[in-house]
């Protein structure tokens, strides 16, 4: 399936400064001590994978954790290992973009930088945990071109807790007068079980409904700034705004696309000829295995086909590109689509490369409940 | 036991017959000797006619053929019990089922549910109404969505009911009769403490809530019994429910005229509360005849997108939405709307919400 190895690489890196309340990611705080061994680690996994690579990759992906936490000579050790890239992404927080880090990530073929910002309003920060403030952002930015990056994607989370519809016009704004690249805005979620839901979740049910035209407005502003919105959450200047770039996160694409990629790290997922497998979470076990030479212990998933098929309609359907339904037709209720053709929030056509299925402007903002109605 | 020749009061037997249905016996026949037959049953035993209706509906539309067993075995020793097929658009096959009265009503389904494991919605209990057509047809009606429109006269079944409480709540049982259209018989000192209140109530005000209110503005003090006396001419109405303009019919229902706006009002509201919002606005409408009593827009959604997956969390993702799809397959489909079932029971409890 693969057809000549996986194109598509993601690194996770663990390590945090500290936990940010909302965050359900693979994270381990502080331990200086142990960064050596696991990217020691990291590249003994790669070795032991490296015949599932393809022999020229399209993407890399860091990410974590704050992978910038990680210290510099180990982080600079690592990129310097890992197989050469078109798209190498690594995620920062903005605190931890110094001059030097910039110019190590450029040294080190980093051609691309996902700055976790998430907001510009302090009081909204703190809602969230975040060590940087807005002028951490700016600064980091500014490093990142000092360091001659041409690809920048920011992070923003909409629907913090407390936050108005100005707070939210503010950090639009102030995101958008950086000029980046590529824009990611998130609605916040309030994921069961994480310390954030535990304090703000009945506050966060309270502003739902006050909150619903958000995304809504972070479509119109961020469009009407010129941004291509290619995702659901994701959005990036046009090529007639980048020299004639494709400035989508080619990475991302991949997933979107439904294509394999391999992941290496704790907790990092890979999936590869119908078989997803996730790397055990835990930091003792994963370093243990891999220093006596042998794969970390994973979590096994089979694929069976119609839930391939399924994953593919869910994914595809996230981006502003048709879907071909080729070989897709029998994941897809006929009279649900029928159904929603009618309420016009999706469009099928007969084209050359086959029928084709995306959802309407309107359609998108609806994409979740549309997939499920959707799918048979 | 042991084999007899007769029985005689106060014993207790069996007899073996040939009969081959048994639906054909009920509680009070004569048995006779074919050499010698009666020529009159035994006096003093009166077929017993259902009064209380609802809608018996299996939560798995897969359960009806259970259901249809469960209820022909229940019937060979509860005679009483009737109960004839059904069909409702909202909530699939099932059966209309006539009951004695609100306790028989609450054993059967109890049995249903414990002895035959079946998972049942029950609509809206109503009683039988009988109905003189303008073309001059007389019928009886088990059902509000049956009920004919154009009618010349409707008569409903009357309760003679005796109340007891502490003299304290005499007050506010008045006034929940009052509510109900009861109207004052007498009452009587018990004792010092204990009051008997008798009142004329049409059944079809208290097959809902009636007794849950009474023991709850009594603090649990008052008890209560009833006979059914007869029936009465009243000022009825059916009042519909319309969702997406598509007449509901396991919602529609029989009020009295005066009470029917806000019934209808507060059946509304309690659907805008149990239908979730779709892709596109819903009106809902309680209507008499075509004259739209109230309405309410249930508005439509204006996101419902999974914030963000990538490489780390299709599968989670992937379960929610299959999540997401369960959901809606669990709700029932009046039209483009997806309701889901408790919807159907939110006129149960109309005052209930209020609360």
């Amino acid at each position: 399936m693969s057809g000549g190895g996986v194109r598509h690489l993601y690194v996770h890196l663990p390590f945090c400064a500290s936990r940010c309340g909302y965050c359900d990611f693979v994270t381990v705080v502080g331990r200086s001590g142990q960064h050596r061994a696991y990217v020691d680690a990291l590249l003994s996994e790669l070795a032991l994978e490296r015949e599932l690579l393809a022999p020229r990759l399209e993407s890399v992906f860091l990410g974590g954790g704050t992978p910038t936490f990680t210290e510099g000579a180990e982080l600079a050790r690592l990129l310097g290992s890992l197989p050469a890239a078109d798209e190498v992404t690594v995620e920062a927080n903005p605190e931890t973009v110094t001059p030097e880090l910039a110019r190590l990530l450029r040294e080190r073929g980093v051609n691309r930088v996902s700055l976790g910002a998430q907001s510009f309003r302090p009081h909204l920060l703190s809602v969230l945990d975040r060590r940087a403030g807005p002028d951490d952002v700016r600064s980091a930015v500014y490093a990142l071109r000092d360091a001659r990056f041409d690809n920048i994607s920011l992070d923003l989370i909409y629907g913090i807790p407390g936050q108005s519809a100005a707070d939210l016009d503010a950090d639009l704004s102030n995101a958008l007068a950086l000029e980046p690249e590529h824009l990611s805005c998130y609605e916040l979620e309030a994921k069961p079980g994480t310390r954030f839901t535990h304090a703000h979740g009945s506050e966060l049910a309270r502003q739902a409904e006050a909150m619903e035209s958000y995304f809504e407005h972070v479509v119109a502003r961020v469009t009407a700034a010129g941004y291509r919105w290619y995702e659901t959450a994701n959005f990036c200047r046009p090529p007639h705004l980048a020299d004639g770039r494709d400035l989508r996160s080619r990475h991302n694409l991949a997933y979107w696309r439904g294509r394999d990629y391999l992941g290496l790290g704790i907790g990092a997922v890979s999936t590869i000829d119908g078989q997803r497998w996730r790397v055990t979470p835990s930091l003792g076990r994963y370093l243990a295995a891999l220093a006596a030479g042998s794969r970390p212990p994973r979590e096994l998933e089979e694929l069976p086909p119609e839930v391939r098929e399924g994953e593919r309609v869910m994914l595809g359907l996230r981006l502003d590109e048709p879907l071909v339904l080729d070989g897709l037709e029998g994941a897809l209720d006929g009279e649900a689509l029928e159904r929603l053709e009618r309420l016009g929030l999706v469009r099928a056509e007969q084209t050359a490369a086959g029928r084709e299925l995306a959802l309407t402007e309107r359609g998108r903002f609806l994409g979740g409940g549309v997939t499920a109605d959707l799918l048979a | 036991m042991r084999a007899a020749d007769s029985l005689t009061a106060g014993e207790v037997g069996y007899v073996i017959t040939g009969l081959k249905d048994v639906s054909r016996l009920r509680v009070g026949d004569t048995l006779t000797s074919e050499e010698q037959p009666a020529a009159e049953p035994l006096p003093g035993y009166k077929d017993v006619k259902p009064m209380v209706f609802a809608g018996l509906f299996p939560t798995d539309s897969d359960d009806y053929p259970d259901l249809r067993d469960a209820l022909e075995r229940l019937k060979l020793n509860d005679a009483a019990l009737f109960y004839e097929p059904e069909t409702s658009q909202a909530l699939g096959f099932g059966f209309r089922c006539g009951f004695l009265g609100l306790l028989h009503m609450e054993i059967v389904r109890e049995r249903l549910e414990r002895e035959f494991d079946l998972d049942l919605i029950v609509t809206a209990p109503n009683v039988a109404y009988r109905v003189l057509t303008k073309a001059g047809e007389e019928v009886e009606v088990h059902n509000p969505a049956e009920m004919p429109r154009e009618i010349e006269r409707v008569e409903e079944p009357y309760i003679r009911a005796s109340i007891i409480v502490p003299k304290d709540f005499v007050g506010s049982v008045m006034e929940l009769n009052t509510e109900r259209r009861g109207r004052f018989d007498h009452m009587e000192y018990l004792s010092e403490q204990r009051v008997l209140l008798m009142y004329e109530l049409p059944l079809g005000e208290i097959v809902l809530d009636y007794y849950d209110q009474l023991k709850s503005r009594t603090r649990g003090y008052a008890s209560f019994d009833y006979d059914v006396t007869g029936f009465r001419e009243g000022q009825l109405e059916r009042v519909d429910v319309l969702i997406a303009g598509e007449p509901v019919d396991a919602l529609s229902l029989i009020v009295h005229r005066d009470g029917a706006y806000a019934r209808g009002r507060a059946l509304v509201d309690r659907l805008r509360e149990e239908i979730p919002r779709q892709f596109f606005d819903v009106p809902v409408q309680a209507a008499i005849g075509s004259r739209v009593i109230a309405r309410e827009t249930i508005k439509a959604k204006r996101k419902d997108v999974l914030a963000k997956c990538y490489g780390g969390d299709i599968t989670r993702k992937r379960k929610l939405l299959e999540r997401q799809k369960a959901g809606k397959k669990r709700m029932k489909q009046v039209g483009a709307v997806e309701v889901p079932q408790e919807a159907f029971l939110a006129v149960l409890n109309l005052d209930g919400g209020k609360k």
